[in-house]
Order: C-alpha cells, then sequence, then structure tokens
C-alpha cells in the first residue's frame, strides 16, 4: 500500500467519528436554540391541548437522547423523516432543490475557475501595466459589490428595463443568466486575484528562471512550469468550496426566486424545522470530509513535494 | 401526368386561351383584392382578440402543503384546489358554493350537495365522503378542535349529510362551513396514497387540481373539467374555458414581485409591498385591489408580569401611541386602530372604535399623569421614570419578518420613550415571538391576527383557558363562552362582542396599533377578476387574459 493510500484510508477513518459528532453537536445545537418547534408551526387558532398532542405525535415529548438515536438510526437506512412544517419526507425536499443548486452554484463555481484563471494569468504577466491595473481593479470592484446590490442591479437592467433576460425563476435556462453572472462576477475576482498572486510569486522563482534561461517556450514555461504550481492554492480552495454548494447562495436564490438549498436552508432555520437543518448539516458535513480528502490527494498528485512530506 | 402537362400547354396556344392582356387584368384584379382585404383586415376590422392560457400568479411564500386538512395557514392554491361548501358574498354574506344550501337547526348542520358532485378525478362527492373527510380533519388538521361539539352524524341520503353537534354549532358554521380549511377532499385517495402524498397532490373538488409543484419555485395547477359551483356572484358555474393552467409562483422578495408584474411577466400579484403602492397606483397598466385585513396589529402586554399588572400603566403605553404617525409613516396604507376588531370581521361595530378613538386619543401629558399615578416619576432627572429606586424598563419585541410591523418599530420605541419609559427593543422571527408570548415570557410583543370571526380568534388570544396567555377576566371567558354554545343573532353577536371589546378597553390588555390594508398587484388585461373578503380571495371562474402585443 502506497503511502498516499495509506493516509487516505487514515484520513477516511478519522471522517467517521467527525460526521457522528457533528450530526450530535448539530442536534443539541436545535435543541438548545430558544423556542419550541410546535409552538412555532401551530397557527394561532390553536388551544394548548392541540399543542400538546401535536409534541406527542412528534416524538417531541421524548427525551433528548432517544430522539438522537431514534433520528440517527433511521439517518443510517437513508431516512432522514418529516418536516415538521411541511410534513412531506426532507429527502423529497433535498432532492427536489438539489439539482437547481449544482446546476446554479456548481456552474458558477467553475465558470470562476474558467475565466479568473486567464485572466489572472494575464494580468500577472502584463504586471504593473495598464492591462494589469484596469483587470484588478474590475476585480476588486466585482469583489467588494454586495451580492444583494449587484443582484437586484442585474435584475432591474437586464430584466426590467432591456427585458433581454427573465427576472426571475428557474423555468429555463435563459432565467439563469442573472443568478449566475450575481454569483460568477465576484468568484472570478476572486479567483483572478489569487492566481495573480500565486503566480508573481512562482514567476520569481529558480526552476522558472531556469526554464527561461533553458530557452523554452514561452507557453511552455508559463503553463507547465509557472502556472501547475500557482495553482495549488486554488485547486485545494476549490475542493474546500464544493460542499458549500449544497448550501447553496441564500441572498441569490432569494433575489431571482431560485429554488435552492440555501432558502431552503434558511427558512428551515428560522421555522426550527430541526429534521431539515439536521439533514442538510449532516449532508454538508460529510461532503466536506469527503472534499477535504479528495483536496489533500490531488494537491498532493500536482505538487511532489507533499508527496514526499507525507512518505517522510 | 406528362401527358397532362402536353394538352394544357397545346390549351395555352390555342386561341381559346387567354391573351396577355386578360392575364394582366385578372392579376391586377387579385393584387387589388388582396390590398382591399390586407387594408380591411388590419386597419378597418377590429384586431381578433386573442386570450392567454396560462394565468400567472404570484406569492410571496411557498405553502407548507397543499391538503388543507395538513397546513396551519391557507393560500391561493388551496382556494383553487378545494371548495368550500357555502362562501362569503362582497357584503360577507354565505351563499352556497359547493353545496346547493347548508342549513343550521337547533344542535344540527345539514349540508346538501348536489347530485351530480364531483372531486376533480371524477370521484362522486357523497355524503359519506364528507363525513370521513371531517373525521380526518379532526384527527390531522392543527385546527381539529373546531369540530370538538360533534357528537354524530346522520346520513339521511347519499347527498345529504346531517352534523349532529351537543350545542348549537355557530362555532363550526362560520369558521369551517365557509372557508377553505372546512372543505372537503378525496378520503379514498388519501387513504390509499398516505397523507405524505396527499399533501403534495391532494384531491379536491376546486376549479383547479395540482399539474405539478417544483418545490420552492411554483405550483402548476390545471383546469378540473368536472368543477361546478353554486356561487351566485360568478357568472360562469362551470370549469373557466379561457384558463388552462394557473401558475403560482413563489417569489419572496418584493422588488421581483412587484418588476415581474411591471414587467408583465406575471399577471396578478399578492403582497404589494407598502412602499410600491404609489408607484403602481401611478403604472397604467395595472390596477390595484386594496382589501382592509379581518384582524388588527397590536402590542400585547404581559399583563402578569410588574409593572404591567398595573392598568394605569398599560392605559399609559396605550396613551404614548401616535396611530396617525405610525399610518404617516406606513406611506397610508393602514388604518389606525383604538379597538380590537376590524371593519373587515363579523359582530363589528364601528362605534366601538370611534369611541375608542375618543378615550385613548394621543395624548403624552395623559401617559405621563397616569404614570405618575401610578408611582413612576422621574426623580433623577435623568429622563426615565423611575419608582423605588428602579427605573422603568420594558423589553419591546418587534416581528423582523413583518415588513410593516419592523418599519414602525422604532417609531413605537421613540413615543414610548418620550413618556420616561426606557425601551429595551429587540427585533425577532414573528413566530419566535408568538411562541415567547405563549410562554409568558415577554414585556410588550409586537403580534397580529387575521381572522374574520371574532368567535373564531379573539377567544384563542383573550380567554383564560382556550389561548391561556397572561390576560385573565372570568366576565370576558363567559361572554366567550356564550357565543360559543349559543345561536345568537347577528345583532345579538354584535352586541356581544361590543360589550367584550368595553371590558377590554377597560382593562387594556393589548396596544391596538393599525388595521393592516394589503394589495393585489393586477395587470389591465385581466378581466372578469373578483377579490373578495374577508381574506381577499381571488375568485377567476370569469377571469379572461386578453394577450397584448409586445406586452
Amino acid at each position: 500500500m502506497s503511502a498516499l493510500l495509506r493516509y487516505s484510508v487514515k484520513r477516511v477513518l478519522i471522517g467517521i467519528p467527525v460526521i457522528l459528532f457533528v450530526s450530535l453537536f448539530i442536534f443539541l445545537l436545535m435543541q438548545m436554540l430558544p423556542g419550541d418547534p410546535i409552538k412555532l408551526i401551530a397557527g394561532e387558532r390553536v388551544t394548548p391541548e392541540r399543542i400538546e398532542e401535536l409534541r406527542r405525535s412528534w416524538g417531541l415529548d421524548q427525551p433528548v437522547y432517544i430522539q438522537y438515536f431514534y433520528w440517527l438510526s433511521h439517518v443510517m437506512t437513508g431516512d432522514f423523516g418529516y418536516s415538521y412544517v411541511t410534513r412531506l419526507p426532507v429527502s423529497l425536499l433535498i432532492w427536489s432543490r438539489l439539482p437547481y443548486t449544482i446546476q446554479l452554484t456548481f456552474t458558477a463555481l467553475v465558470l470562476s475557475y474558467v475565466f479568473g484563471i486567464p485572466i489572472g494569468v494575464v494580468a500577472a504577466l502584463k504586471r504593473g501595466t495598464a492591462v494589469d491595473n484596469i483587470t484588478i481593479g474590475v476585480a476588486t470592484f466585482f469583489y467588494s459589490m454586495p451580492t444583494y446590490w449587484l443582484g437586484l442591479i442585474l435584475m432591474l437592467t437586464f430584466g426590467l428595463y432591456l427585458r433581454w433576460f427573465p427576472i426571475s425563476g428557474s423555468s429555463s435556462l435563459e432565467s439563469m443568466v442573472l443568478p449566475l453572472l450575481t454569483l460568477t462576477l465576484p468568484y472570478v475576482a476572486m479567483s483572478a486575484r489569487i492566481v495573480r498572486t500565486e503566480m508573481l510569486e512562482v514567476l520569481t522563482e529558480d526552476y522558472v528562471r531556469t526554464a527561461w534561461a533553458k530557452g523554452l517556450p514561452s507557453r511552455r514555461v508559463i503553463l507547465r512550469h509557472a502556472l501547475r504550481n500557482a495553482l495549488i492554492p486554488l485547486t485545494v480552495m476549490f475542493f474546500l468550496d464544493l460542499p458549500w454548494i449544497i448550501g447553496g447562495a441564500v441572498i441569490v436564490e432569494s433575489i431571482f426566486a431560485w429554488p435552492g438549498m440555501g432558502s431552503l436552508l434558511y427558512k428551515s432555520i428560522l421555522k426550527q424545522d430541526y429534521p431539515v437543518v439536521q439533514a442538510l448539516v449532516l449532508v454538508i458535513t460529510i461532503l466536506t470530509v469527503v472534499c477535504n480528502i479528495l483536496g489533500d490527494i490531488v494537491s498532493a498528485f500536482l505538487d511532489p513535494r507533499i508527496r514526499v512530506e507525507k512518505e517522510a | 401526368m406528362a401527358s397532362m402537362v402536353k394538352k394544357s400547354l397545346k390549351k395555352l396556344e390555342s386561341k381559346e386561351a387567354i391573351t396577355k392582356i386578360q392575364a394582366v387584368i385578372i392579376a391586377l384584379i387579385i393584387i387589388i383584392a388582396a390590398g382591399i382585404g390586407i387594408i380591411v383586415y388590419y386597419f378597418v376590422l377590429p384586431p381578433p382578440v386573442e386570450y392567454k392560457k396560462t394565468l400567472v400568479i404570484a406569492i410571496p411564500e411557498e405553502p407548507e402543503g397543499l391538503d388543507i386538512q395538513q397546513v396551519s395557514w391557507s393560500n391561493e392554491i388551496h382556494d383553487l384546489i378545494f371548495q368550500s361548501f357555502m362562501n362569503f358574498n362582497e357584503s360577507m354574506g354565505m351563499v352556497p358554493d359547493l353545496a346547493t344550501n347548508v342549513v343550521m337547526e337547533g344542535n344540527n348542520i345539514t349540508i346538501y350537495l348536489p347530485a351530480d358532485a364531483k372531486f376533480s378525478n371524477g370521484d362522486p362527492i357523497t355524503a359519506q365522503i364528507v363525513r370521513d373527510s371531517i373525521e380526518r380533519y379532526r384527527k390531522l388538521s392543527p385546527y381539529g378542535s373546531d369540530y370538538d361539539a360533534v357528537t354524530g352524524y346522520e346520513i339521511i341520503d347519499s347527498h345529504t349529510l346531517k352534523i349532529i353537534c351537543n350545542v348549537p354549532p355557530v362555532y363550526i358554521w362560520f369558521n369551517d362551513i365557509p372557508v377553505t380549511y372546512g372543505d372537503v377532499v378525496d378520503t379514498n385517495v388519501s387513504s390509499q396514497v398516505g397523507d405524505a402524498a396527499f399533501n403534495q397532490n391532494p384531491i379536491g373538488p376546486g376549479p383547479y387540481k395540482v399539474k405539478e409543484w417544483v418545490h420552492g419555485s411554483y405550483v402548476l395547477l390545471e383546469r378540473n373539467d368536472f368543477y361546478k359551483t353554486n356561487l351566485p356572484f360568478v357568472q360562469n358555474k362551470g370549469p373557466n374555458p379561457y384558463i388552462d393552467e394557473v401558475m403560482i409562483r413563489f417569489i419572496p422578495e418584493d422588488l421581483t414581485r412587484v418588476s415581474e408584474l411591471e414587467a408583465g411577466t406575471v399577471d396578478i400579484v399578492r403582497g404589494v409591498p407598502s412602499d410600491a403602492v404609489a408607484n403602481l397606483k401611478a403604472n397604467p397598466d395595472v390596477t390595484l385591489y386594496e382589501s382592509i385585513t379581518p384582524g388588527i396589529e397590536y402590542l400585547m402586554i404581559n399583563v402578569r408580569r410588574p409593572p404591567l399588572d398595573d392598568v394605569r400603566v398599560r392605559k399609559a403605553l396605550i396613551y404614548a401611541i401616535n396611530r396617525d404617525e405610525i399610518k404617516t409613516t406606513l406611506e397610508d396604507t393602514v388604518l389606525p386602530c383604538y379597538s380590537y376588531m376590524s371593519p373587515s370581521m363579523l359582530a363589528y361595530n364601528a362605534s366601538v372604535e370611534e369611541h375608542a378613538s375618543q378615550i385613548y386619543a394621543y395624548s403624552n401629558e395623559t401617559a405621563k399623569s397616569l404614570l405618575a399615578e401610578a408611582g413612576w416619576v422621574d426623580t433623577d432627572g435623568d429622563g426615565i421614570v423611575d419608582k423605588d429606586g428602579q427605573p422603568l424598563r420594558l423589553e419591546l419585541l418587534i416581528p423582523n419578518d413583518e415588513p410593516k410591523f419592523k418599519k414602525i418599530g422604532p417609531l413605537l420605541q421613540a413615543k414610548l420613550s418620550s413618556v420616561g419609559i426606557d425601551i429595551d427593543y429587540k427585533e425577532f422571527a414573528y413566530n419566535y415571538i408568538r411562541a415567547k408570548t405563549r410562554d409568558w415570557d415577554f414585556d410588550l410583543a409586537g403580534r397580529f391576527y387575521s381572522w374574520f370571526d371574532p368567535a373564531g380568534i379573539l377567544p384563542y388570544l383573550l380567554h383564560s383557558t382556550m389561548g391561556n396567555y397572561t390576560y385573565s377576566n372570568p366576565e370576558v371567558d363567559s361572554l366567550f363562552d356564550e357565543d360559543r354554545s349559543t345561536a345568537l343573532s347577528p345583532t345579538e353577536r354584535t352586541a356581544l362582542y361590543t360589550q367584550i371589546q368595553n371590558i377590554l378597553l377597560e382593562d387594556a390588555p393589548w396596544v391596538p396599533l393599525f388595521i393592516d390594508v394589503t394589495y393585489t398587484g393586477v395587470r389591465k388585461n385581466v378581466e372578469g377578476l373578483l377579490v373578495m373578503p374577508p381574506f381577499a380571495t381571488l375568485f377567476i371562474q370569469d377571469v379572461k387574459v386578453k394577450v397584448v402585443k409586445g406586452g
């Protein structure tokens, strides 16, 4: 078994108790939140007796540890239970929104790298020129702009006044343009800035200078020697960002009425819909553990020094 | 084929064939006729009217579920899927809808169904199904206790059901018979598919049925071809031939919802925010329907916690608030309120509101003198009244998810501070504040109610045992009990609620603030829409939506 494989297996084994601990932590945290979920969901015209009946029917009159083990044993079989608020299966609520979330946030993440990397490389290569200044100025502008404001400006300009794209909704590919732009622009800016900084650092390294001195073509020096190393932090960041794709983008989803996971998580926390919040946090936790491991493996693949350190 | 062509050519070459001049003349005639036709079609004849087949409605919040028996609040979707036995007309009189008639006699209610009444799947609606539906409601719904007075049923025939109660069933009569919550559901289907599945795709007798529910985005309804109604105020008593589908979109962001209406991409918008009202009123493509909410917005006072157990302190709070300033702050989209009921409610008495507005007219001085009478004076000159060395400090809970309340929160804080009360201002979600008031863990809490029958809401907030909030008065309890168990005439009910309100005005358990006015924005090309009280319910039986070129 190679050192990298051994390391990966070890990480997976550590990941399991982490997931269990987080599940317990979030369960207790939800219990500690002020307010009683049954009183929160019960309407106005409800007697105290009816509230108690509802509490019994949801099993909330049981001690917390029994509730936790009951929930955990069902989760093991893939049953996340039922939402207190909608009375619908939690898995159904999650699965119905997951495609929309992946469609929007994953696309935004990929596009941000597709555009951010070349912009960052060009800015680094043209360091100190007008191209660099304009590129980084625009990037800083979009990076510092509040998402809410950017979304509304894009919606009013391209949706209401110019009518180029639908104002909101999720019924067509065109509906995706404005929310995607709102999400992608700050991400592109962030990626471009990271790539530029990393490239500037790498370009001064001895091995790059050697490559230039050997008379290698510029394209080969930049892409194979400089960019490959400059991308390592961005790669790790990509894997760390992946779990939060599931969390969605609450503000953008709200502005553009996009039916993603962000609004589901936000609404469920507000309404203390424990089963939904617990399921979503558990899914995000599992993804975080998995993506961390994947991030380590990929960065080790890209950077041989990491492999050597791990073997040592 | 080839021989036919040859024959035609020969004919043309022959003397019988038309000359070139004749051909030109014929061609000219054809061109002129076509030209005249085009001119008449485009400039003389009225253009053919086209109608949209899908009506699009935007609402702020997605429903909890679609089965009316499993939700704690209903919306436009439930109104379209289900159908009440009776309904309200414009003057809040009860008229038949699904039923041909419903009669309350003694301790019984008898429902007469049409012989051909059907659910949207074609299943017949029988007396037995109605009985089963009521029993399911009693078990499942948070409002199941509405039917606590029911002791039995008598199925007179397959389309006539008698509900037998142990008291005159006035409560059921007003709070279930004409209301969506009390509507019949197809219990045969619900027991086959299970409650969870039925909550996603319920079967009712309403004008539309569920086609698709994309969670978080929209519900698409399609026409129910079995629909029939007895409503006297709609012309079309069957399925609407113009509207095949109704798409109800969930758009939480106010600006987005209003922008969709302005762009013409939705036909009807519910929950128009107060800051968009003036703009939409000026928009020539939009009609705004105003509806007075059947309820009030108020500050609930914890009457058990000192110093609020002193009625003089509670009355001082009422005097300290200026309702006209609230109205101005909310851009005239509310009505000032001094009493406990709204004009959109049954048993409303305008003279109570007039009397309350006189006795509780805004007066900073009266508020201060009442506090002084209760021993609260500013002895150290710090602007805060005190008693026995303790400053008068009260926690004010404002719901941050209720835009109008959130907007007037700072005003309430300022007005109460101006009479020397140190206000600890806090904002929370409304449901959390409601839970805190249920636990008696508050001083002053921003609350509201919205229900047209006072018997169906006020006891839950002010009766000692039904509501279990901090206020308790045996006299008020017995008056509520009397209304629930006695068949009073409308005049007697109005007198009873006048009496209750007069006691409440003396006891001052709430600070009434305002009555909300809700707005429904509708594109001008939507014809035949009715927006009816008490809940601004949309009746789309006669709706047609003209296609607007370029719109």
